[in-house]
């Protein structure tokens, strides 16, 4: 009976040995560089952010990680040469640590339609990354329409009295509401399977109501607030020469978009690296980089812009949200 | 009507020797009983009983015999029979349930030599789980079947709050799971907490790990064949319960003639979670189960049964409504047409609903189900050869809804038809060597008007190396044509969403094997079963929720599988030793499984390279083990302790810029499923004490503790950012603590 006790013991002590040793691989943690620049087409690059990647339990923050005394180099190259030519080296921000900039007198013109670009890093301590990039063509023939009355908002006159009106009925779902029709030629994008993405920044005040939500109206809050989102295209939803698309704050929306003025619609055509990027970041943490040696995004938009005047009102304020 | 007299004349006409058939019952509850070896003593004649407790015995010679019936946990039943020339005998035979053996000796019956049962009987893989070791365990809360499950050789749990089953390297929708024969398709509660079946209304059930036989279809892994209680024809019983958490109650007995069965169950917390006021939800769970039957004669058998139970969950701070649950119902008809020719057939609706809305923004519904019309045949052409064939006939329908913020994200909604058709046979040679081959074809017609035909071909094999020892070897290719939604770092699901393939993929396929050994050792008095089983699977196809899908606003309007998920395929294997001790006043089984489940994944993003899976758990060693005091004290104890599950862990962070200047961090990762968890160890105790009243009824107290250590499981790690200084800091997501609970069962 001993012996057998024994052997239990034993084997127990084995089988914890065994179970307890199944501990994994951890993998080896090294640092990289991680770079973000969003350029605009005709402009320069106003903010290339250079920073490293961070251990556990290290502070993570552009302050902490940003990287100094890198050599920042842009490179160009038009549809019909062969190879990229150096535009200029980027400057560092004086009081901003890790981010970069390119004077204006560096690189005229900005960035080009058609022409490709590369940006290359180079750190003592961290080697080298670099990223390319395509800058896209612009979308044309863009209208903004009333969607309530399907009439176009061509108010571009600075006179107030000139305003096209949209109905909002408070009771409603926000997220339901049909305030502006947007159309415009998507061919060129749809057919290279791109993404559009359009923005309303406010010219003048716009009052954002932030206390919606809550349904405290009591304290109401003044701001600017551009409204954005993207319209990720498909051709086989959009097959056609134009789209509709009808202004929505998904992200946002239990906050009242409730302003009035006048407003720039702002739309801009993306590359390729730009689709990918956020093809890979919605439902998932990884993230799409075409930084090579490294991560980030060096991404070019090309932007359009149309102006209108529109008032939101609210038809009713009886009903309580939602 | 003709034609099955006629077939019953030509069977009958085949009959040599004398015949005697009928079925085996409980007693006490008047339960049929499967299994029971039936045999005439001093010959090689004999037979088991089916799942519903039928059996043919034949070529019995004339004379006087002796009929012996023997089950584990019942008292031998003889008889001495006079057998005619060519007689068919009828016969209704009720064992007695064997008291608690407490001198420590087994009563175990040997047929002197004669086992031919035993020989027929491949069970590679085949666990069996009686309401009464579900009740005699250490419980969480109150008995569940799925809790038990987990604790048996070769099936994992990922996690406390999980009744999820991920059996021998499978994935936790590779199970098909029946219920009265009728497909249950997420039978849980609380996202998995509970199980959903009451277990007094519960007869028995059976787990088939790996390599089931032709008979069942439509899942990669394992078949869990729940079977309810029938009903008591002659008596009323009953039984009400009570726990920290939820009441139930079974009542039975006769009614016009035939047995009734009615169990329900509710949980009582939503009254306690109301005073605590809108920051926490409100929550109840509720279920139904009912059975009815009707002898007509003594050649039929009308059954009805059916499920019903339902979650609802409103959580008002987030204007949060949430239902979600079962319904199935099942009309069956058991036909004798002749002692060797036994007939099952079945007509029954399942269906799994769930209701989402919230934030006022999101929508979610999902509905899956299916119509069915079976039938399965026995013919028992001799002592030693039996064929079953059958037919199935499946009408699918699945709905998939989802919108957010006014945008439809999914509209799914379609029908298919899956029409299949088995055939096995069963051949056993000298006492010693069955060998049972079956075949399985499915005609799949899918959506877009086209159509897949499989066919399964299953091989069972078993030798009897002596009266006590055999070893046994099963295999077949296995088919799936509907999955669940799953991502790949998701051990824990909320509810399962299932899905059929469609044309743009191809069905799951699983080959599998598994070879074992059992034998049955006399130990100080008491029978002790050391069974050792070996197993590798090779699965393809098997579908995984591509994680970039919600970045397009396209509606899923279209059964596009393709596009929105992305293929795997995974090699498992592993051995399992177990040792098992029925019956006595000391009674258990002790097991360690080593199993391996390795995964590829294509990825879009990645290079396909071999991780594994979430549910691979490597070591597990698991003891069960119950200690009858004397009649009214009873102890029992579940040690579960093994190797961490896989994970993939964040070695890193980097800032993210997004186009507005604004930052987000971003976890740098590791290896896919490269890290584990720390290994896990729970360690359960339970205590029962019965009081015996004069009018024959009992009150059971029964006092839990679950993880009498407290030791800290970890169910996942949470990188939470601390906004004070920016660092990401890895917590710990626990699994249940030390948990004491109560409950209280009264039986009449």
């Amino acid at each position: 009976m001993r012996n057998i006790y024994i052997k239990i013991l034993i084997s127990a002590a084995v089988l914890t040995l065994i179970i307890s040793c199944e501990t994994g691989d951890s993998t080896e943690y090294g640092e990289q560089l991680a770079l973000y620049c969003y350029a605009k087409a005709d402009s320069t690059i106003d903010s290339l952010y250079l920073t490293r990647t961070g251990g556990v339990n290290e502070s993570i923050n552009v302050g902490n990680l940003g990287v100094s005394g890198a050599t920042v180099i842009l490179y160009e190259r038009s549809a019909s040469e062969s190879d990229y030519l150096p535009v200029d080296t980027l400057a560092e921000y004086i009081d901003r640590h890790g981010i970069y900039y390119l004077p204006e007198t560096g690189f005229p013109g900005g960035f080009k339609e058609g022409y490709s670009y590369m940006i290359e890093a180079v750190h003592p301590d961290y080697g080298m990354i670099h990223a390319e990039t395509v800058c896209p063509p612009v979308l044309t023939d863009i209208t903004v329409s009333n969607s309530a009355t399907g009439v176009e908002m061509v108010s571009l006159t600075e006179d107030p009295s000139v305003v096209d009106t949209l109905y909002y009925k408070r009771g409603e779902s926000f997220d339901d509401l049909e305030l502006v029709s947007c159309r415009f030629d998507s061919l060129p994008i749809l057919f290279e399977n791109r993404m559009a993405s359009f923005r309303i920044v406010p010219d003048e005040i716009c009052r954002t109501d932030t206390s919606f939500w809550l349904e405290d109206t009591t304290e109401t809050v003044w701001e600017d607030y551009p409204i954005e989102t993207q319209i990720f295209k498909d051709k086989k939803r959009y097959g056609s020469d134009f789209m509709d698309y009808y202004l929505r704050s998904i992200q946002i929306y239990w906050y009242a978009l409730y302003h009035e003025g006048m407003n720039t619609v702002i739309f801009s055509s993306t590359d390729q690296v730009f689709r990918s990027y956020m093809e890979a970041r919605y439902g998932g943490e990884e993230r799409y980089t075409n930084v090579v040696n490294g991560l980030g995004l060096f991404s070019i938009s090309n932007s359009s812009a149309v102006r209108s005047r529109y008032r939101v009102y609210v038809k009713s304020l009886e009903k309580k949200y939602p | 009507m003709k034609i099955y007299l006629l077939i019953s004349l030509f069977l009958i006409s085949t009959l040599s020797g004398a015949v005697i058939s009928g079925h085996v019952k409980d007693s006490s509850s008047n339960e049929a009983v499967a299994d029971v070896n039936v045999y005439i003593e001093g010959t090689s004649l004999g037979s088991a009983t089916n799942i519903n407790g039928y059996f043919v015995i034949s070529n019995i010679p004339q004379g006087k015999h002796k009929f012996v019936a023997s089950a584990l946990g019942y008292k031998l039943f003889t008889k001495e029979v006079i057998f005619e020339r060519d007689q068919s005998r009828k016969v209704e035979i009720k064992l007695d349930p064997e008291a608690i053996e407490l001198e420590g000796i087994d009563i175990v019956v040997e047929g002197e030599g004669e086992h031919t049962e035993e020989v027929m009987n491949i069970r590679t893989g085949q666990l069996k789980i009686k309401p009464r070791d579900i009740k005699a365990s250490a419980t969480f809360i109150q008995p569940d079947l799925f809790r038990s499950i987990q604790t048996l050789p070769g099936v994992v749990s990922v996690s406390d709050y999980s009744t999820g089953l991920y059996v021998r390297g499978g994935n936790n929708d590779h199970n098909l799971i029946l219920y009265d024969e009728i497909p249950v398709y997420n039978p849980s509660h609380l996202f998995g907490v509970f199980s959903t079946f009451i277990t007094d209304a519960l007869r028995d059930s059976k787990l088939i790990k790996s390599a089931y036989p032709a008979e069942y279809g439509g899942r990669l892994g394992s078949v869990l064949d729940i079977r309810s209680r029938d009903g008591n024809k002659e008596k009323f019983e009953g039984n009400i319960s009570a726990s920290l958490f939820a009441g139930e109650g079974v009542v039975t007995g006769p009614v016009l003639g035939g047995g009734f069965l009615v169990a329900a169950r509710r949980s009582y917390i939503d009254p306690i979670l109301k005073m605590l006021g809108d920051e926490y939800p409100s929550y109840y769970f509720w279920d139904g189960q009912g059975q009815l039957y009707k002898d007509f004669g003594t050649d039929d058998r009308l059954i009805f049964s059916t499920y019903l139970g339902s979650d609802d969950l409103k959580f008002n701070q987030f204007d949060m409504n949430m239902g979600w649950g079962n319904d199935t119902y099942a009309l069956r008809w058991r036909h004798i047409f002749s002692p060797k020719l036994y007939s099952n057939s079945k007509l029954s609706y399942s269906s799994f609903k769930i209701n989402m809305d919230a934030f006022g923004s999101f929508k979610y519904q999902n509905e899956i189900g299916d119509v069915s019309l079976k039938n399965t045949t026995e013919y028992f052409a001799s002592n030693d050869l039996i064929y079953k064939t059958g037919f199935e006939v499946q009408r699918f329908f699945i709905r998939y809804d989802q919108e957010f913020a006014g945008t439809e994200l999914m509209d799914i909604e379609g029908n298919y038809y899956i029409y299949s058709l088995f055939l096995e046979g069963s051949k056993t040679w000298n006492s010693k060597f069955t060998i049972k081959p079956g075949i399985r074809f499915e005609h799949c017609a899918i959506l877009n008007d086209a159509f897949r035909l499989t066919a399964s071909p299953r091989l069972s094999l078993k030798y009897m190396l002596n009266d006590f020892s055999s070893v046994t070897l099963s295999g077949g290719r296995y088919f799936q044509n509907l999955f669940t939604v799953q991502q790949e770092n998701q051990s824990l699901q909320i509810v399962d969403n299932w899905f059929p393939i469609d044309d743009s993929v191809d069905p799951g396929i699983c080959d599998n094997a598994a070879l074992g050994y059992e034998t049955t050792r006399r130990i100080s008095g008491g029978d002790y079963k050391f069974t050792i089983e070996g197993y590798y699977k090779y699965m393809q196809n098997l579908q995984n929720w591509k994680e970039t899908t919600s970045a397009t606003d396209d509606i899923i309007e279209e059964m596009v599988i393709d596009s929105n998920f992305v293929n795997s395929y995974a090699h498992a294997y592993g051995i399992e030793l177990m040792v098992e001790r029925q019956l006595g006043k000391f009674n258990g089984n002790m097991s360690y499984t080593y199993g391996k489940v390795v995964k590829t994944i294509d990825d879009p993003y990645e290079e396909a390279d071999e991780f594994d899976a979430h549910w691979d758990v490597p070591h597990s060693f698991k003891t069960s083990l119950n200690y009858n005091i004397n009649k009214k004290w009873s102890f029992g104890t579940i040690i579960t302790y093994s190797s961490g599950r896989p994970y993939t862990e964040n070695i890193g962070y980097y800032t993210e810029i997004l186009e507005d200047g604004s930052e987000n961090i971003v976890p740098i990762k590791g290896g896919r499923n490269k890290m584990r968890y720390p290994d896990y160890f729970r360690w359960d105790v339970s205590a029962n004490y019965t009081w015996f009243y004069k009018n024959g009824s009992k009150l059971l107290l029964n006092l839990s503790v679950l993880n009498l250590t407290n030791r800290e499981n970890v169910q996942s790690y949470i990188y939470d950012e601390r906004d004070e200084d920016d660092t990401v800091v890895k917590d710990v997501f626990p699994m249940l603590p030390l948990l004491p609970s109560i409950r209280l069962s009264y039986t009449f």
